[in-house]
């Protein structure tokens, strides 16, 4: 279970370092796009890339947001019930929450396997985009490890109740 | 048959929500499982692979986390300090002037913070301590900066505005400019209600010294870059010189290098500034998908055309309408966090305004207003529960009551903007 969440807790904060790199980028370019815009001619492409910039950026913060608790939620009535019951609804919750997550990881994965199958290419700049759709769904896949560390830690709750 | 379904799965919604599964993952869940059963599963599971991908991949999209970076660096580069020591100059010497300070500067940081938590977390940080020094009512005093960071998310650039334009369809830059002169409106409410509040009973809140001109003149500087960088984003945007993504960028950008030209971003302040952001887009972002995923789930039902086509034809006014509505997003935004709230209700509620023959930047301003409202009052008030987070000596139900005080400037504002929609629409 340690073992687990220390895990998960590397790989969450490790792709919200490339997360927040992407946004960094993300800024750069929209900001250069701007200048070279004024200057001379627009990058061609940028909006494709800052697409897929932003798509890093969200996936790849899915699960450090989540170990943050940064997902907005209503407590107010889960607070007021005793320990016990509350292990068993955050349990609940949270193993629905890790197999709804976890399908979708595997459907963007699909999804992702049929554009490249496809040989589907960007509109502006031609290029396969398919290995960015396999990254939010790995960003999804990790955020579901992440859920699933709350479901097991609150099944913990329920057996120490 | 469908508009039942349609009311099961707002009904099972509810209910993930109570259950505190956090509310985009309700609204991924439950509009999932209604796509699953209304359609087919074959359709909900490539609805759910497309949606994802489209959404999180969305140019227009993109602007969220660059406007969310814009107020962080501004958050963790200490422009407030320029900000407040500047309002303070000013308005620092009139009764209640230190609370009217705390007003002014978080209507200057929300011009280029889109968040009323930042906003109220920034001010309390350097008000609330001033405040307990002049020997300010502690209720008078935690309202001021509750409610003063709620323009925050009223005053552009808003995190909340921006989801809204996306939702429904609209433009961010005209959402933007439509929501100033209501800002202002509820900023300069804020102020009247100190000042009578303070008149009435000047023992609420001591007059400070008196700054001279030249002290006035010599704080301005602090302020103009703030200033600079709000016309350059909204003025941008407005003229059409950025996209919203470009805008969102430009004022990151901006706030990046005033920081450091400055010498006010530490390393670890940008690191802050940037996983902090990340945290809020994920959030948003899954509040998005997910309520774009409800929102696809409610369209194959036709529940929001039914329900609005079903209230057009009612023998009342759309006033009497609006009204309801009004109080739903009232009592809604107590029990809820006001992004989520909008976007489980939008998908319902604008056809039903637009229907009525309201204007689409009129509605979505005024539920803006409603909403952030909800982040002042109880039981889920997060601006209140900032405000007691850093003051401790000041409990939560002062903070309430403090808040009471404000109440009918958010009402006032409301009402305004009814009776004279150009105030948003320009027409």
């Amino acid at each position: 279970m340690n073992k687990l969440e220390k895990l998960s807790n590397w790989l969450n904060k490790t792709l919200a370092w490339v997360a927040g790199g992407a946004l960094i980028v993300m800024m750069t370019l929209s900001v250069a796009n701007i200048v070279l815009r004024l200057a001379h001619r627009p990058l061609g492409g940028t909006a494709e890339a800052v697409g897929w910039l932003a798509a890093l950026t969200a996936a790849f913060a899915l699960g450090y947001t989540q170990i943050h608790r940064g997902h907005v939620a209503i407590d107010f009535l889960v607070e007021r019930l005793p320990r016990g019951p509350r292990a068993v609804v955050d349990t609940l919750t949270s193993f629905a929450a890790t197999a709804f997550f976890a399908l979708a990881a595997w459907r963007v994965a699909s999804y992702a396997h049929r554009l490249g199958q496809l040989g589907k290419l960007s509109e502006t700049m031609h290029i396969s985009f398919f290995p960015f759709t396999y990254a939010v769904a790995f960003g999804f896949a990790c955020f579901a490890l992440v859920l699933l560390v709350d479901g097991l830690k609150s099944v913990k709750g329920v057996i120490q109740k | 048959m469908n508009s039942v379904a349609a009311l099961i799965g707002i009904g099972v919604l509810v209910v993930f929500m109570l259950l505190r599964m956090p509310v985009g993952f309700a609204m991924f869940l439950a509009g999932f499982l209604g796509f699953f059963y209304v359609a087919s599963p074959e359709a909900a599971l490539n609805m759910l692979s497309g949606d994802i991908w489209e959404q999180f991949s969305s140019y227009g999209l993109s602007v969220i986390p660059l406007f969310v970076l814009m107020g962080s660096i501004a958050f963790h580069s200490g422009v407030t300090e320029n900000l407040y020591r500047a309002a303070h100059k000013w308005v620092g010497h009139l009764r209640g002037g230190l609370a009217g300070t705390t007003v002014v500067a978080s209507m200057g940081f929300a011009a280029i913070c889109g968040s009323n938590a930042a906003t109220a977390a920034t001010m309390g940080t350097i008000s609330l301590p001033q405040m307990k020094k002049y020997r300010y009512d502690p209720a008078l005093s935690a309202a001021s900066v509750a409610c003063g960071g709620t323009l925050g998310v009223v005053i552009p650039p808003s995190v909340v505005l921006i989801v809204v334009a996306i939702q429904t369809e609209q433009s961010v830059g005209k959402l933007f400019v439509a929501s100033i002169i209501p800002g202002i409106l509820l900023g300069l409410l804020f102020l009247l209600t100190i000042s009578i509040l303070c008149m009435k009973n000047p023992a609420l809140g001591p007059a400070g010294e008196r700054a001279s001109f030249k002290e006035k003149l010599a704080a301005l500087p602090g302020v103009i870059e703030t200033l600079v960088l709000f016309a350059l984003v909204i003025g941008g945007l407005y003229l059409g010189w950025f996209t919203p993504t470009e805008a969102g960028a430009a004022g990151a950008f901006g706030a990046l290098v005033i920081a450091l030209l400055q010498r006010k971003l530490t390393w670890p302040g940008f690191v802050s500034a940037v996983f902090e952001t990340l945290r809020i887009s994920a959030m948003v972002m899954v509040l998005v998908t997910g309520a774009v995923v409800f929102g696809r789930f409610l369209t194959i039902t036709r529940l929001p055309y039914t329900l609005a086509d079903w209230a057009a034809a009612l023998p009342v006014p759309p006033h009497v309408i609006l009204a309801v509505v009004i109080l739903i997003y009232i009592l809604g935004g107590m029990f809820m966090d006001a992004l989520g709230f909008l976007v489980v209700t939008i998908p319902v509620f604008f056809p039903l305004a637009i229907a009525l023959g309201y204007h689409p930047l009129w509605f979505s301003v005024l539920l803006n207003i409603l909403t952030t409202l909800g982040a002042v009052t109880p039981p889920v008030g997060v601006c209140a529960y900032i405000v007691s987070g850093l003051a401790p000596e000041i409990p939560l139900p002062t903070v309430f009551r403090g808040v009471l005080y404000f109440l009918p400037a958010y009402f006032i504002c409301i009402l305004l903007l009814i009776l004279f929609p150009q105030i948003v629409t320009f027409r």
